[in-house]
């Protein structure tokens, strides 16, 4: 890794931070759902047809969206700049999808955040085939 | 010295189970996902009901796709911190997740994390 290059504080965190809200917003929708889970012991509680299902995995996908935000970091940081654009890419498509089905959601700052992996990654990429010629 | 990544490798694995998750997810929910398809997609899926479900079922796929390819690159970077993270964090999530549904694919994903944690430890010794 250069040491002259320059990256900027990495989108990455704010996607990590979107993925505390997305949790948050779970356990303030699906209360009732988590607390009927909770008091019925958790094991084997939820079926599959269900909103404690939804709520399962509404609270589960903050989880992976974590580690997106946790490894696109690392990859910026790395200078893995490849990586870094194909998961803000996927990130920005998955975000208008959930944007265009459920528009009162956090699906338009996910698109906003992952937009910004994909520049902040090009541009650093660029800045770094400028660099080298 | 170059790490040497696990064969089949973890992030690989991941990557197969976002893309089984999905098919499962299409043929479970084929009756909401046809009924969202009705309603003309947008604005389609409320918080709560069947539909809601399938969404926030199929939701995970993508995160779980993405999340392979970037642990694919750290397994071929050697990167053990990052490693160990993202199998530690996955097999504390999918355990809390395989109790409350035990009938799932949880258990895979379980499977997968407890590798990837061996492997990052092989990686830092």
């Amino acid at each position: 890794v250069s040491a002259t290059r320059n990256v900027p504080p990495s989108p990455g965190r704010w996607l990590r931070a979107l993925t505390l809200a997305h949790a948050a917003l779970g356990a303030a929708v699906y209360r009732h759902e988590l607390r009927a889970i909770a008091a019925e012991g958790l094991f084997g509680t939820v079926p599959y047809r269900s909103d404690r299902a939804a709520a399962l995995r509404f609270i589960g996908s903050a989880f992976p969206g974590w580690l997106v935000g946790r490894f696109v970091d690392t990859a910026i940081e790395t200078g893995d700049y490849r990586s870094a654009q194909l998961a803000g890419v996927l990130g920005t498509l998955a975000g208008v999808g959930g944007a265009v089905l459920m528009p009162h959601s956090l699906s338009l700052l996910q698109v906003a955040i992952c937009a910004r992996i994909v520049l902040v990654s090009r541009g650093l990429a660029a800045e770094e085939t400028k660099a080298a010629c | 010295v170059k790490p040497i990544p696990p064969s089949p490798g973890n992030g690989r694995l991941l990557q197969l189970i976002g893309a089984g998750h999905t098919l499962v997810g299409t043929v479970v929910y084929r009756k909401e996902l046809r009924a969202i398809g009705r309603d003309r997609v947008v604005a389609a899926i409320p918080y709560k009901g069947p539909k809601a479900t399938a969404f926030w079922f199929m939701v995970p796929s993508t995160l779980i796709w993405i999340i392979g390819g970037l642990v694919n690159r750290a397994e071929h970077a050697g990167d053990a911190k990052a490693l160990r993270e993202a199998h530690g964090l996955g097999l504390a999530s999918a355990i809390l997740a395989a109790a409350c549904l035990p009938v799932s694919g949880f258990w895979a994903w379980i499977a997968i994390s407890l590798r990837g944690l061996y492997a990052a430890r092989r990686l830092r010794a």
